[in-house]
């Protein structure tokens, strides 16, 4: 019989465990890596051997540590409150130190570096898609920075979700701009990538760009610019109030600032994006909206709420040109089974991961954002 | 080893903009960036380093404004940088902008590599690298995709019509390298402030260089630029298609057909 | 003394001949027949120089082609290209013979060698020019050299030196028709090769698909990678070539002989169809000369609409397989 020893790194562990001390909480059950929602699309990591290999202070395997959704299902099902996703961000940063990380994501760095967003795409026309609707620039001064993101910015599909956040807020006579010319990336492909002393400065620049707007509430499009906002930016001295728009426009609703003009008479399912529902327990914000529409028929997924199936985006995967059974697909086909006609959510990610599984599937599920869907009610005959 | 790697920063060429009333170039809204190319020549110099030890330095012609990306070369890993800036370097084509490279790594010093990106994409003339070469009276390999060291032996792989060559050689030699050929490492910004605090450049005029000030710049150009024009845009006609992707499909098809049955034809 | 008289002694056009597989590359070819129009206007020969070994016989085709003179150096060390080898023979050829013009076609071998040279002979270069013509007042050699991917040209001059160079991206230039009863004189020359510090020990070349001379083109942009084996399926249904976009290239979904645009190769089909790309002006100048360009694109407010003849505005992944199977149903119907 052989005994392989494998070297154990002081220096790692150390690292690691300044990181992320309550990883010794595991005890190596892996209900994780049975959860993973990766395991239905044949390539499935151990999540347990992530954890493992972080506790011992080994090196973990490059393609699990990349290959991750960053979803937390596994978090929420860990019988012993293990940070996982605080493990794996740890990995990767010390991946990231050694310059172990996809080529993709080295350019992504680059891009957001060079052109203030990870597509590559001009800075001069970020703003484009406000041409002609009187929306403010919110360097002049707003109660309300609407932060559209960079998805939302350049992709023409996702422009759409744009537009319709922005009418419905102005409609209900909020006062919000939008940075025209001094919008940049949140950062979260920064830190999905492992990546943190350009992300300081940009997190700083962001912080003090935004104090110039003197807006209390930065009201987001994504989940992800949303989640950055709320847990990684005040850690860098932000103040201001993070909210994503499915929050904010439900306040709006509450407070009877929202009419409907136009009925719309169609089933729908609603997909929980994993940053908003998993990451801050918003639920029933992006439901109200729905239900508010006369009309509007909702059926439930059975993987809801809490247990929402990721689309495949975060983690920074919508950056990477990942093989296998996608995991969007998957969920394309669960909306399908609802009988739905209408796959809503709220997430850009999840809207183009659905909009492309949508058609390698041939169905005729509509995928829409809840602000698309809300915004044509309230659009006069 | 002794790596020196030729930069240029240049304007992002889709901000920059033609006048045509005045026909000039207008810079003025551009920003700026690391020439592509000479971030994968820097990128090949480091893996080189990181293999066989030794030292990589920058270099780059042109005004004080470049000192940034300098600064995010080393960043990137380099060890040091030069810059050749005076107002008498200004308006060089290739010829004195080749010498004055050439110059200034005659002072820098003792060197085996010099590696350079293929072409700048704002005159993009890839006519530095093999410039500077003979200046040097150096030999060179241009369009290289992969190069290794073994010992004294360099051998470079290099991208020709149709497939590629393995070029032998040895030191000194100076290469240029292909668009895209690796994935330039991400700047360690820590390193990047260090550098603004501790690191000086050295910035060279034309008379550290002892070079004649009648062969540099504008002076020491054998072309000229007489003027110039906007590439008048073929006129396109813009019809939209509509109608479904089965109109659409039997229009292209039907376009196809076209071509084909035109050269039957004839 | 003007510099007209300070240069009265150089005189002619001389094309740096370049050749593979016993044949003349095209744009030597293109080359010869500019070069015999602007000799026209001079008044002066078109001389052509080979060098190589065992390549008398591509003399005779540079004669038929618009060659007055045809300077062949001959030796077996300058069988593979190498730089210095063909920098020293070239030098000595053209310190010899002193035209007033140079031009080389502007291919990796071309510029490697152009940039060199122009520094051997203290003389002035233009690199990959799209427009070569003579001035007639002053003799001089203009040349339009395209800068910032290609929309804008900037016309050039070499007024205080000779041999004026400049290196000619090919396909710009027709092939002239040969004239297989062109009378020209061939002349052996010494071959020199002097210090040669690289050599070349290995070379892998496939006859690659000249997508510059396609009749159809089939280009993949960024937003046909995914779909990119369908893009291939449908262009061996129509028997089309394909390309790609520099993103593309950059992926290695093909390699760069296939990569459209300034930095790549430019095209003249009848028909382009471009699939997914946003039109970039650095890919839209690689197919400025297509005669019909057709667009495919989701977003109606991509650069490429307005450098299109036809704008389908809609989904690959939804028309994509229409015209795939519409496509290979022609074929069966035939």
């Amino acid at each position: 019989m052989t005994v392989t020893m494998m070297a154990v790194n002081e220096e790692l562990w150390d690292r690691l465990n300044q990181a992320v001390a309550p990883m010794t909480l595991c005890y190596q059950c892996g209900v994780c890596t049975s959860i993973c929602p990766l395991s239905a699309t044949g390539r499935a990591p151990s999540v347990r051997s992530l954890v493992r290999s972080a506790q011992a202070g080994l090196g973990s395997s490059f393609s699990e540590t990349w290959l991750c959704s960053t979803c937390k299902l596994c978090e929420f099902t860990c019988p012993r409150g293990v940070p996982i996703v605080d493990v794996l961000h740890a990995l990767r940063s010390i991946d990231f130190s050694q310059r172990r990380l996809p080529t993709r994501l080295e350019e992504v760095l680059w891009r957001v570096y060079e052109s203030g967003n990870p597509w590559g795409e001009r800075r001069k026309i970020r703003a484009k898609w406000t041409e002609g609707l009187g929306i403010k620039e919110a360097l002049d001064g707003v109660d309300v920075l609407l932060y559209t993101g960079c998805a939302s910015s350049y992709d023409s599909r996702l422009q759409g979700v744009a537009k319709a956040v922005a009418s419905i807020l102005k409609t209900a006579g909020v006062d919000f701009g939008v940075l025209k010319t001094q919008e940049r990336c949140c950062g979260d492909a920064l830190y999905q990538s492992g990546e943190d002393a350009y992300l300081e400065e940009l997190v700083a620049e962001n912080i003090a760009t935004f104090r110039k707007t003197k807006a209390a509430t930065v009201v987001s499009i994504s989940p992800h610019c949303f989640n950055a906002f709320k847990t990684l930016y005040p850690k860098h001295g932000a103040d201001f109030r993070a909210v994503h728009y499915t929050q904010f426009i439900a306040e709006l609703l509450d407070s009877g600032k929202i009419r409907q003009a136009r009925h719309n008479k169609s089933a729908v399912t609603y997909h929980d994006p994993c940053y908003l529902s998993r990451y801050h327990g918003v639920q029933e914000e992006p439901r109200k909206l729905l239900e508010s529409i006369k009309g509007i028929e909702l059926l439930e997924m059975a993987n809801s709420g809490d247990s929402t199936l990721c689309c495949g985006g975060g983690g920074a995967r919508v950056f990477q040109d990942i093989g296998g059974e996608r995991l969007s697909t998957i969920r394309v086909r669960e909306a399908s089974e609802t009988g739905a006609q209408v796959l809503a959510t709220s997430c850009p990610y999840c809207i183009q991961n659905f909009e492309d599984s949508v058609k390698t599937e041939g169905k005729t599920l509509r995928v829409s954002d809840v602000a698309e869907l809300l915004a044509w009610s309230m659009r006069g005959e | 080893m002794r790596i020196v790697v030729c930069m240029k920063v240049v304007p992002k060429t889709e901000d920059v903009r033609f006048d045509p009333q005045t026909k000039t170039l207008d810079r003025s809204g551009a920003e700026s960036e690391i020439n592509q190319p000479d971030k994968h020549a820097i990128e090949l110099a480091l893996q080189l380093r990181e293999r066989h030890g030794g030292e990589v330095l920058l270099l780059a012609m042109g005004p004080s404004f470049f000192e940034p990306y300098l600064r995010l070369g080393i960043a990137m890993g380099a060890d040091n940088a030069f810059l050749l800036s005076d107002k008498a370097f200004a308006g060089a084509d290739t010829y004195p902008t080749s010498y004055t490279i050439a110059s200034a790594i005659e002072k820098i010093g003792r060197f085996d590599l010099i590696i350079c990106g293929e072409e700048s994409s704002d005159a993009s003339t890839g006519q530095v690298p093999p410039g500077v070469a003979e200046w040097l009276g150096i030999p060179q390999v241009t369009y290289v995709s992969q190069l290794s060291v073994d010992g004294d032996v360099v051998r470079a792989k290099r991208t020709v019509k149709g497939g590629y060559e393995i070029v032998e050689a040895s030191f000194p030699l100076l290469v240029s390298v292909e668009l895209g050929c690796n994935s330039p490492r991400f700047p360690d910004f820590r390193r990047k402030r260090w550098a603004e605090k501790e690191l000086k450049l050295t910035v060279w005029s034309a008379a550290d260089l002892g070079i004649d000030p009648l062969n540099i710049g504008s002076k020491g150009s054998h072309t000229i630029v007489e003027e110039l024009v906007e590439l008048p845009r073929p006129a396109r006609r813009m019809l939209r298609v509509s109608g479904g992707v089965e109109d659409e499909a039997g229009l292209i098809l039907q376009k196809i057909k076209e071509v084909s049955s035109r050269n039957e034809q004839s | 003394m003007t510099e007209a008289a300070q240069f009265s002694d150089f005189r002619g056009i001389m094309v740096y001949l370049e050749h593979s597989d016993g044949k003349l590359e095209r744009v030597s070819l293109e080359l010869l027949g500019r070069a015999r129009e602007l000799a026209e206007v001079l008044g002066a020969d078109v001389t052509g120089a080979i060098l190589g070994h065992d390549v008398g016989n591509l003399a005779e085709e540079a004669v038929q082609f618009g060659a007055d003179r045809v300077l062949v150096a001959d030796a077996s060390a300058l069988e593979q290209y190498t730089t210095e080898a063909f920098c020293n023979v070239l030098a000595d050829v053209v310190r010899a013979r002193r035209p007033e013009i140079l031009l080389l076609g502007a291919t990796h071998d071309g510029r490697d060698l152009a940039g060199r040279l122009a520094v051997r002979l203290k003389t002035g270069l233009t690199a990959h020019a799209v427009q070569v013509d003579i001035e007639p007042a002053t003799r001089l050699l203009i040349c339009g050299v395209p800068a910032f991917g290609g929309s804008i040209i900037a016309r050039c001059k070499c007024p205080r030196s000779r041999p004026q160079m400049a290196t000619v991206r090919p396909g710009i230039f027709p092939v002239p028709t040969g004239d297989p009863l062109r009378r020209g004189v061939i002349e052996m020359v010494q071959a020199n090769v002097g210090q040669v510090r690289t050599r070349v020990i290995e070379r892998s070349v496939t006859t690659a698909a000249d997508i510059a001379r396609a009749e159809i083109v089939v280009i993949a942009g960024r937003g046909a990678a995914t779909y990119f084996d369908s893009v291939r399926k449908f262009a061996d249904s129509i028997g089309s070539a394909v390309g790609v976009t520099r993103p593309l290239a950059d992926r290695e979904f093909l390699s760069r002989d296939y990569q459209v645009g300034s930095t790549g190769v430019a095209i003249a089909p009848k028909l382009a169809i471009v699939l997914g790309a946003s039109g970039a002006a650095h890919f839209v100048s690689g197919i400025r000369e297509a005669e019909t360009v057709i667009s495919v694109n989701k977003d109606p407010e991509a650069d490429i609409t307005s450098n299109a003849d036809y704008v389908v505005v809609d989904d690959l992944g939804r028309l994509l397989p229409a015209l795939v199977s519409k496509s290979t149903q022609g074929v069966r119907d035939r």
